[in-house]
């Protein structure tokens, strides 16, 4: 008895392995995701069209404190302004979201016929690498997202992926002109399924590229320019701008990011950069600040973007806090008798140093990084356009969750003012006709494109506040003093460099809100020239003419490439051949 | 009909053996000097080797020997006697030593004489668990064991707590313990919700143990002792007998046990400046974050909420303010802010025992409230369990046990004199500038209830806002217990089984009232976690005295474990009406945790093992020890699922062997072991298949529509990825000398985890970030060492050290070669990492540059340069541990002390760094008019000769400026009164007359005193703080808040 009962056990004991085993198996797939089998292209798209507007604000964030479009908060030193570890975020939505979704994406699609859908991708996709490229130079490509394959791709010179860029942006024309091709997706955030709106960006970007490798192969980026100026389906018009838009919700949180950073109950967000606001605000009138005066009546004179760019939480032109030190650069460096560093220019131009000619617009000088003083109240911060704040009507009133428009704002990635803006140098540098005319009337243009933006972006984004009467707003006569005024330096100026400078200056003010062509405009053309210099050294080091390579990278590859010696070195990009002391 | 024929034969044989020999009969009972029972003992015929017999479960024996013989008796942990034979004939056995005789729990719950085990198993007594100022059975053991460390996440009360046996011998993986309660599987895990920079304090949750409750505690340290447990216990076992699930028999009839405690908890701050307020380069700037302002002298200021001119609307709500004038002088601020906490506990035991079962009851109740408001642990567990010996020989036991604990805290993230990353009860207050009247000062706007505070902005998030307006909590619901059955299948061969079960509900919040800086419209995060264990096992056992020389004792069984863990959950946001904490009160859902993470997911996973294992003693003096398992685990692909891991052990007993040894003066036991052992490691579920991510409602688009996505899963799976084997070395020495008084237990152990399951991050350049790969080896070694010695031992006085001593030095080597560092926890440049060549979890985190010299460099500014990289910057393991834990005792009074002594290891603290940088504490009282110049050399090399002002020197070379993570790593050494009571037991002959049994006093307190000399002096910081909750990650704390002392009394009594 006993022994049939230990026999029993043990085949009972044999019997629930067996059965065990199948268990086993039954739990090795995770219950918490669907399996890849249920992929849908659409959705695929949905999540490359996000990681896609998130790479850019990674890669205008930046890179605009080098363009001094934004503050560099970093110090003044070019080696320590940033780290490695800053520019992870870049790398990861690149290759391990963007390129890798695409890469699985366009298999899928192309068995569905869904060639708008590739299309748009491989358009993403090319911009993506490009920009790689422009900010870090040589970056994996042919070896990249090949998965357990390889697990440490090497990188391939910037010229050949400049290339593919080119490559993927003909095959995107391509799939998107298919005629056999299946619907469009259901949702498109930039062009509503507009194929033809593709088309027009991939040729716009195609330019774009081509104008950066300009200074090193100029025979080639000139006849491929002219055939794109010649066909000229660009982004010539508003109606075909390539941009972002953010929309309003708390949850998700999709409003602008500047806007999120800025309109809060507890002091707001960063500083502006002054360099940027006296651009704006002051260059062009012997550093005064003007527009400005009345809250109910536009003025005639200044930028008629002022108001829409820069919200002032104080127009105040004394900062009476408790005392003084809240805004220590007061008590020695008020505009006009500042007491400058010895380095600094003899300040023929007015260049910004602490705050920009009072009226309230306070920022921070480029590579400043001394402590925070108390001064959350008395912070410009960003206004209605490109962030979606608040127009500037001086209502001197402290930011606060919601305030403005709420945060539907645009990442202008593309508009037809830049398009303007690159023509006129491209026909000033290059030599190639624009059927718009010559350069002057193309930087007319351009500016008149860009402030018709800006003045038009109240209404197009829905943005209504009854204590603002109409008359407060840009007016006609104030855009034309400013075109007038532009025109006037560009026929000013003596030289091609200083007309290009112009041009640049103009382009320079209407990228607000892209700090990435910025940092390639200043790199390809040394303009804005008057972008100001570290206010707390002489020495700051060489420019950072790229980017380090992210920790990731370097940390986790063995076949990566030493990093880069930031400042002390000029690490330039294959496109560059300026001399290393082009900018400071 | 085929058994009587049987028992005929049987009759038949032993009526022929009586006939041929005249042999008189003789029985007897057998028992100890207490009278008990020795079962299994040895009878022989002195002279015969053959004619023997062993004594049943009631000790009686019955023998046919010659007349005249002379009977000897020998059981193990007696000495051995003998007697003339008569018709009845009992013995009554002497212990041996104590050390000989010494039963000791080992894995699977198997009763071993502590001579027999081949390695090292240390006892905590019930003695030193209970009525201790800690609800947290991890911080008690703190000191109490060598080769353990114990590292706090918190002093608030109910924080998490990380355990570590010999060091850890994981890169990527788990590597806290295995607790056994009562036989079975108990969940100690940490189930956080988010990551550590969001604040929420998640408790350990054996955290819902009464250390109260426990009859004993054994740490099974070795990998010999831990290997049935299969890859569980690969990471060390606490293995824990509850007095329910104890079988010990209760000494009367109905014994009823109640204590009482009452504990005082109180933080340790800083000393803070008194003669300088907030500001600047010494401005008298009552707004600023900084405290390098001018002399606090009574100026009047203008008052900080004084706020016309900024637009805010409180200017309108209190303009009392208005104009007002405030005086810039020293405000104690921080101690204020402090509460004192108390702790106490009511624990009532009752046993009872009958003829053939006997049983506990036990109810404990804990309220445990910490030193700041809103702080608190509530905790009732409720159990009972007995066992009962069947007349058909089936022995069944059970235990069950219900636990509800109740924790609320504060939210605590991480920061480092600046704004922490979330809302943090330490985040701001540590800093608070001296001239700030925080608890004079209004926290909230009437009309909103908004935060409000001195800076201009408002971008402090108020701590006392904090303290009413955000909570974390957890809220479990616990039954565990177990049923087992022993089958007596013949004499010596015993079936048990035994499933056990441990289940809970974990329900933990994070709410938050909108108005605050952070979440400023209001969160609410809930989630409702079930665990649950359920092990099974059958476990055959055959105990054989194979002859006079030979002792056998198999253990085989089988076991499998299910863990089955479900977690739904939901974040809120945009509260409408404030104070109140309902979903529906929110306006915005979503099922992700602020970190990203989903909260809603299950993971299931099923481990088989097939064991064994065998004991052979030898003559009493030497025991081997051969055993192995074979483990099978859901989450490895079916070609790899099987491992098979070895176990061996020998132990080796001089004293009982060598004749001179025995009975010697000096030496009075000596027993050397030596074993081998391996154990077996699987990975997390899910790691060898692809699935595809999903987004819901990733973003809304201006006209409101929701964007939903798929993408690939950045996770590279790896279907070929196999189990880790760990094996280990260990041998040591245990002895009492001197007459026993002198008490040695030494181990010396290398233990070496190869091919390790690593979770290797990828260039995202690949399309992935990371995947698990085998690769990486960590080897442990170290020395744990016990001694102890009565220094006075008579009648009255009684004096005993004892010093426990830990070593552990760890390598890491074999990370694949294009892997520069593995980050383990902390931030991706500043953080606890695995570095082939480098002790495990060095900090590594950005550094100052340097000359060939090594003397920092200095900038035109006159401060210091950063590098633009990372490097080792500090190795957080201690060098060596020191306990010495003194007892003193005369006559029913007695005196306990425990003092901890690390020495070595270095740590990132934000506190320090923080506090430093901001000039708030004693330690930047000194004369700041006076220009500074910081050590070090300029660019050209010569020595730096730049003058800067004391605000720059500090604040603008500390890590709240952004200074490298270097300037704020310290070495960690640390001294500290960890535990002192003093106790009275009222002697018994006094309670003669009274229903009382025995009725003891005590006084105790833990964490009374520490200097950790290498730290600023006034900070009073204790080293033994990590900010990055459970896990690998040391020597990394950012604001974790002060430390707490506690005291208090107790009162014991039986009935």
């Amino acid at each position: 008895m006993k022994y049939k009962k230990i026999v029993f056990g043990l085949l009972l004991v044999a019997t629930s392995f067996t059965a065990c085993n199948k268990e086993l198996d039954g739990l090795l797939t995770n219950p918490n995701y669907p399996s890849t089998s249920t992929a849908d292209v659409d959705l695929y798209l949905n999540k490359i069209q996000l990681d896609f507007n998130g790479f850019f604000n990674g890669a205008s964030g930046a890179a605009g404190p080098l363009a001094r479009i934004n503050y560099a908060w970093g110090g003044p030193f070019y080696r320590n302004g940033s780290s490695p570890a800053s520019y992870d975020g870049l790398w990861y939505t690149a290759y391990s979201s963007i390129f890798s979704n695409v890469d699985a994406m366009i298999p899928l699609a192309q068995s569905q016929k869904k060639f708008i859908q590739t299309g748009m991708a491989r358009v993403m996709k090319a911009y993506t690498l490009g920009t790689m490229v422009d900010l870090f130079g040589d970056v994996p490509y042919s070896q990249a997202v090949k998965g357990i394959a390889n697990t440490t791709p090497a990188v391939d010179g910037g010229a050949l992926v400049y290339a593919e860029v080119q490559k993927i942006l003909d095959s995107a024309i391509i799939d998107l002109n298919n005629t056999n091709a299946a619907s469009a997706p259901k949702v498109d955030l930039y062009y509503g399924g507009s194929k033809a709106k593709w088309i027009t960006l991939a040729k716009t970007l195609k330019l774009k590229f081509y104008m950066n490798t300009r200074l090193v192969n100029k025979a080639g980026a000139t006849s491929a320019i002219q055939a794109l100026l010649t066909e000229n389906d660009l982004i010539n018009t508003s109606a075909n701008d390539f941009q972002f838009q953010y929309g309003k919700s708390l949850s998700p949180d999709s409003r602008h990011p500047d806007y999120a950073g800025d309109y809060n109950n507890n002091g707001g967000g960063g500083y502006l950069s002054n360099y940027f606001m006296w651009k704006v605000a002051s260059e062009k009138y012997n550093g005064i600040v003007t527009g400005v005066t009345s809250t109910t009546v536009a003025a005639t004179t200044g930028d008629p973007r002022l108001r829409y760019y820069f919200y002032r939480q104080n127009t105040s032109n004394v900062y009476s806090w408790a005392d003084a030190t809240s805004c220590p650069c007061i008590l020695n460096s008020q505009y006009n008798n500042a007491t400058y560093p010895v380095w600094y220019p003899s300040v023929p131009d007015k260049t910004p140093f602490c705050i920009v000619g009072g009226r309230g617009y306070m920022g921070r000088d480029h590579g400043d990084n001394s402590g925070g003083p108390p001064d959350g109240a008395y912070k410009t911060q960003h206004g209605i356009y490109p962030a979606g704040g608040e127009f500037d009507n001086s209502q001197s009133k402290q930011l606060s969750l919601g305030l403005g428009a709420g945060g539907n704002g645009i990442n202008p990635i593309w508009l037809s003012s830049f398009t303007a803006f690159l023509k006129a140098e491209a026909v000033l540098t290059l030599g190639v006709t624009a059927k718009e005319g010559d350069a002057a009337t193309l930087l007319n243009s351009g500016v008149t494109q860009s402030i018709t933006k800006v003045v038009g972006f109240p209404t197009a984004i829905g943005y209504q506040n009854s204590s603002i009467p109409a008359t407060a707003y840009a007016n006609a006569t104030q855009i034309a003093n400013y075109k007038t005024l532009v025109d006037g330096l560009y026929s000013a100026a003596a030289t091609t460099a200083d007309k290009l400078d112009v041009i640049i200056s103009e382009y320079h003010i209407a990228l607000y809100g892209n700090g990435l062509e910025a940092y390639n405009n200043i790199r390809r053309t040394g303009s804005p020239k008057n972008a100001q210099l570290a206010v707390a050294t002489a020495t700051p080091g060489i420019f950072a003419y790229s980017f380090y390579y992210p920790s990731v990278f370097v940390d986790r590859n063995s076949n990566a490439p030493a990093q880069k010696a930031i400042g002390t070195a000029a690490n330039k990009v294959f496109w560059d051949n300026n001399p290393a002391n082009f900018i400071k | 009909m085929r058994k009587k024929l049987l028992w005929c034969l049987f009759v038949a044989f032993f009526s022929f053996k009586a006939a041929i020999a005249q042999n008189t009969t003789v029985t007897g009972k057998v028992s100890d000097d207490k009278g008990t029972a020795v079962e299994g003992a040895l009878v022989t015929e002195k002279g015969s080797t053959k004619n023997k017999t062993l004594t049943d479960a009631n000790g009686v024996y019955k023998i046919s020997v010659k007349s005249g013989a002379v009977l000897q008796v020998s059981s193990v942990g007696f000495a051995k006697i003998e007697a003339p034979a008569k018709s009845v004939t009992n013995f009554s056995l002497k212990n041996l030593s104590q050390e000989l005789g010494e039963v000791v729990v080992t894995a699977l719950g198997i009763k071993r004489e502590k001579k027999a085990l081949g390695y090292a198993v240390s006892s905590v007594s019930k003695e030193d668990l209970e009525m201790r100022p800690e609800a947290d059975v991890a911080r008690i053991l703190n000191g109490k064991a060598p080769g353990l460390n114990i590292v706090n996440t918190s002093g608030l009360s109910g924080s998490g707590t990380n355990i570590n046996i010999r060091g850890i011998s994981t890169i990527t993986g788990g590597s806290q313990p295995l607790f056994i309660v009562d036989g079975v599987p108990f969940d100690a895990g940490t189930n956080t919700q988010s990551n550590f920079t969001y604040g929420t304090q998640t408790p350990s949750r054996f955290l819902d143990l009464d250390p109260n409750t426990i009859e004993n505690l054994n740490v099974l340290k070795g990998l010999s002792a831990t290997t049935l447990y299969g890859e569980a216990g690969r990471n060390g076992v606490i293995l824990i007998t509850t007095k329910n699930g104890s079988t010990q028999k209760a000494k009367k009839k109905t014994e009823i046990t109640v204590a009482q405690s009452y504990f005082n908890t109180d933080p340790i701050l800083p000393d803070y400046n008194t003669q300088w307020g907030g500001g600047f380069d010494l401005s008298v700037g009552i707004a600023f974050f900084s405290n390098w302002g001018g002399r606090l002298q009574g100026q009047i200021v203008k008052h900080p909420y004084d706020r016309v001119t900024a637009a805010q609307p409180w200017a309108l709500e209190y303009p009392e303010f208005k104009g007002a004038p405030y005086e810039y002088k020293y405000y104690n601020s921080v101690a204020p802010f402090f509460k004192q906490g108390n702790m106490q506990n009511t624990s009532i035991n009752l046993a009872g025992s009958t003829p053939n079962a006997n049983y506990n009851i036990s109810y404990s109740y804990t309220d445990d409230q910490g030193f700041v408001i809103n702080n608190g642990l509530r905790k009732n567990v409720f159990g009972m369990g007995g066992s009962s010996k069947l007349t058909n020989k089936v022995t069944i036991s059970g235990t069950i046990n219900f636990a509800l604990t109740d924790q609320v805290s504060p939210p605590t993230s991480d920061g480092y004199g600046n704004n922490p990353s979330n809302s943090s009860v330490f985040g701001n207050i540590m800093f608070t500038p001296t001239a700030v009247d925080l608890m004079g000062l209004p926290y909230e706007l009437p009309s909103n209830h908004s935060s409000i505070y001195y800076r201009n902005g408002n971008d402090i998030q108020n701590p006392r806002w904090t303290l009413y307006n955000a909570f974390t909590g957890d809220k479990t619901n616990r039954t565990y217990g177990q049923v087992s059955a022993r089958y007596e299948i013949a004499k010596g061969l015993n079936l048990t089984y035994r499933t056990g079960f441990d289940n809970y509900s974990e329900f933990s919040f994070y709410n938050q009232n909108k108005g605050g800086v952070f979440q400023a419209l209001g969160i609410m995060r809930t989630t409702t976690s079930t665990n649950m264990i359920w092990d099974h096992s059958a476990i055959l056992n055959y105990d054989k005295r194979i002859n006079e020389d030979f002792t056998l004792n198999v253990d085989a069984g089988v076991n499998s474990r299910r863990r089955i863990f479900d977690q739904n959950g939901m974040k809120s946001t945009e509260q409408l009406v404030y104070g109140l904490f309902t979903h529906g009160n929110f306006v915005s859902h979503t099922t992700g945790s602020e970190d990203g993470s989903e909260l809603n997911y299950k993971l299931q996973n099923l481990s088989l093992g097939a064991f064994a294992q065998a004991n052979l003693g030898y003559k009493d003096y030497a025991y081997l020890t051969v055993g192995g398992r074979n483990s099978w685990s859901s989450t490895v692909e079916a070609d790899n699922r099987s491992i098979f891991y070895p176990s061996v052990s020998l132990s080796y007993i001089p004293t009982s062997m060598i004749e001179a040894l025995k009975n010697n003066k000096y030496i009075n036991y000596l027993k050397l072991r030596v074993g081998y052992s391996t154990s077996a490691n699987f990975p997390d579920p899910y790691s060898t298949r692809s699935a595809l991510i999903i987004g819901t409602k990733a973003f809304q688009t201006n006209g409101g529509t929701n964007v939903n996505y798929n993408a690939l899963s950045s996770f590279l799976p790896n279907p070929n990825l196999k189990p880790e084997l760990l094996d280990e070395k260990e041998i040591g020495m245990e002895g009492k000398f001197l007459n026993n008084r002198l008490n040695l237990d030494l181990t010396f152990y290398q233990k070496i985890a190869n091919n390790q399951i690593l979770r290797r991050d990828l260039d995202p350049a690949t399309g992935f970030t990371s995947t698990q790969i085998n690769a990486g080896n960590v080897e442990n070694k170290g020395i744990e060492l016990a001694l102890g010695y009565d220094i006075i031992k008579n009648k009255d006085w009684k004096w005993n050290t004892n010093f426990l001593y830990t070593l552990n030095k760890s390598m890491v080597s074999g990370i694949p070669a294009d892997i520069a560092q593995i980050n383990i926890s902390g931030y991706s440049n500043l953080g606890t990492f695995a570095k082939n060549g480098s002790p495990y979890g060095v900090i590594i985190g950005s550094y100052f540059e340097r000359d060939a010299s090594g003397q920092r460099k200095v900038g035109p500014d006159g401060s210091y340069i950063t590098a633009n990289s990372i490097k080792v910057i500090g190795d957080p393991n201690a060098l060596y541990r020191l306990t010495n834990i003194n007892t003193l005792s005369y006559k029913a009074f007695s005196f306990r002390m425990q003092w901890d002594y690390s020495v070595g290891g270095s740590m990132f603290s934000g506190t320090a760094g923080g506090l430093l940088g901001r000039g708030v504490t004693a330690d930047t009282q000194f004369d700041r008019f006076l220009p500074l110049i910081l050590p070090g050399v300029l660019e050209n090399g010569q020595k730096n000769n730049i003058q800067i002002s004391s605000s720059q020197a500090y604040y603008g070379n500390s890590i709240t400026n952004g200074a490298p993570y270097e300037s704020a790593i310290y070495d960690a050494t640390f001294i500290k009164l960890r535990e002192a009571s003093l106790s009275y037991s009222i002697p018994a002959s006094m309670l003669n007359s009274t229903p009382f049994g025995s009725l003891s006093l005590s006084l105790s307190g833990n964490n009374l005193w520490y200097l950790a000399p290498n730290f600023p002096e006034h900070i009073h910081f204790d080293p033994e703080a990590s900010s990055t909750g459970v896990g690998n990650g040391r020597g990394f704390e950012a604001m974790s808040g002060p430390s707490a002392r506690r005291f208090g009394a107790s009162i014991r009594v039986t009935f």
